[in-house]
């Protein structure tokens, strides 16, 4: 360590011994007779102490910081190892639970088509009502699974805004059905740039609440409303509305927070995890799509996607 | 018409077999999953119903097996949803894809084209309703007249026939229709039946062909 604090000081010295050095010489050769030799002498030898102490001190400085630098890169190397184990651990549960959830799959059509079988209409429905149920839960998970490598996964292609809602609204259909929905679309060909996949995935979130907060009062008939329009080349707009519960001013600021679940607690149908527009934001932030929420307590909810970098489209 | 069905899972096998026989097709399972070529050899299927996910090896691998020595159509079931299994699908000699959980109309819909495409098959196509009328290609005749009817009416049609005898609820109506992308309301419906009744009613010589079961849903006896 000395070694190193020496050649780091090299200026350093060499500036403090050539310093006295000429002042010396220019006292004792220059000055001649002015001045006593002893005494330049004697003012060399207590500034060659008071520059030893000050040297000595330094390099106690220069030796804890050196320590503490050392430490720190350790602990870096340590944190980078436990990065690297926790990312390897994420991908196995990732990959756990695609396998997992496929599993689950098999029981669940079989499930289903038993029930096809049933001969109890009642009991058919309830049953259907709760399979539909699951299949939803597993759907929304699959994707979930996916989110961490986002990255890997995204293709992008020119997407017919029509072909992504019919999707989501079949995927929906049991419990639009059963809520008495009425679906209306004006999406006139529009096409945007983006990940089919994750689209649907974001439609079926919103979908999902638009069903979950239907009006309670039966003075209007549900309804949710899908309109595209392009505002420019580059920018695109879609448009999910539903003339359902709407939401406080209050509760906006936390609507896509992890795990919230809003204070109209819902009996019995659709239970929430809370993560469903939590999951939204996330897929919509990495897909480079802006998303916005707008609402009139007790009348309407509106979300609205805005898609960018659309000129490579082609239009109809 | 004989279908295979090679599927691992005893419930779900036991399952597609049942529907197979509902649409009045032959089927056989597959018992050993070691020799899957050697079964469809032996079965003689017209068609083979091929779950991916099977013991020993995938249903690509047999799937190319089975091209080895035979063009039969196989139609693969699976439960994982990346694009890159429709492809490998395609590319290991398959004809078509479906995801589980999947909607047994639609299976019937896939097997039926597929076989119509490869034996010129035409299957249930002339359906008699009663002795003097019946249902083809979508139009109703009877007593010398011809109706043709919208696609909505058709797929109301064959949801009750399909469902011959027994009582087809009107959210199970309402069901087939939006899985064809019409999202038809309570309403609209309604006004479809009525419309497909008088349809009914001029082939038929005024008789009720749809029957009304109060509060369960709609019949053809």
């Amino acid at each position: 360590m000395i070694r190193v604090y020496l050649s780091e000081k090299k200026g350093t010295i060499l500036a403090a011994i050539l310093f006295p050095l000429f002042f010396s010489i220019y006292f004792l050769y220059l000055c001649g007779s002015q001045v006593y030799s002893a005494d330049v002498l004697y003012l060399d030898g207590v500034y060659a102490a008071g520059v030893v102490i000050l040297f000595l001190v330094d390099f106690r400085r220069f030796r804890r910081k050196s320590r503490q630098k050392e430490d720190m890169e350790q602990e870096i190397e340590c944190r980078k190892e436990e990065i690297a184990v926790l990312k390897e651990e994420i991908t196995e549960q990732n990959d756990y639970i695609t396998r997992w959830l496929h599993e689950v799959k098999v029981p669940l059509s079989a499930l289903e088509l038993m029930n096809g079988r049933n001969s109890d209409a009642e009991l058919k429905r309830e049953m259907r009502f709760c399979t539909e149920r699951i299949g939803m839960l597993l759907r929304t998970m699959l994707m979930y699974g996916k989110m961490g490598s986002m990255e890997n996964d995204v293709t992008f292609t020119a997407v017919k805004l029509e072909d992504a809602v019919r999707e989501t609204v079949k995927n929906h259909s049991f419990f639009l059905i059963r809520g008495g929905f009425e679906i209306r679309m004006e999406l006139a060909g529009i096409k945007v740039f983006t990940d089919r996949r994750w689209l649907v995935y974001m439609l079926d979130q919103i979908t999902a609440n638009a069903v979950k907060y239907k009006a309670e009062e039966s003075d209007r008939v549900p309804e949710i409303l899908f309109r595209g329009r392009r505002i420019s080349d580059d920018e695109t707009e879609l448009m999910v509305r539903d003339n359902g519960r709407g939401i406080a001013a209050e509760e906006m600021p936390y609507l896509f927070d992890r795990g919230y679940t809003g204070g109209n607690v819902r009996n019995g149908d659709y239970r929430s995890t809370g993560m469903g527009l939590y999951f939204t934001r996330k897929a919509a932030d990495r897909l480079g799509v802006k998303l916005e929420v707008h609402s009139e307590e007790g009348k309407w909810t509106s979300f609205v996607f805005r898609f960018y970098n659309n000129y490579s489209i082609r239009h109809e | 018409m004989k279908i295979l069905i090679v599927e691992d899972d005893t419930e779900l096998a036991r399952e597609l077999a049942l529907l197979c026989r509902k649409w009045g097709f032959n089927e056989e399972r597959v018992k050993d999953f070691q020799n899957i070529r050697e079964e469809y050899h032996t079965s003689h299927a017209d068609l083979i119903l091929m779950d991916i996910n099977l013991p020993y090896f995938d249903g690509f691998y047999w799937c190319e097996k089975i091209r080895e020595i035979s063009r039969v159509p196989v139609l693969f079931l699976s439960s994982r949803d990346q694009n890159a299994d429709k492809i490998m699908g395609m590319a290991a000699g398959g004809d078509d894809y479906v995801e589980k959980p999947f909607d047994p109309e639609l299976l019937l819909v896939k097997i039926r084209s597929m076989l119509r495409r490869t034996y010129e098959y035409t299957g249930s196509d002339k359906i008699y309703i009663s002795q003097d009328i019946y249902y083809e290609n979508g139009t109703v005749a009877g007593n010398g007249m011809e109706k043709e009817l919208t696609r909505s009416e058709n797929k109301i049609m064959s949801v009750l026939l399909s469902e011959k005898g027994n009582v087809v609820s009107r959210e199970q109506l309402m069901q087939a229709l939006w899985n064809t992308d019409e999202f038809v309301t309570d309403a609209s419906l309604t006004v479809l039946i009525s419309r497909l009744r008088n349809k009914l009613r001029e082939v038929s010589g005024d008789r009720e062909i749809i029957h009304t079961r109060k509060g369960i849903g709609y019949y053809i006896g």
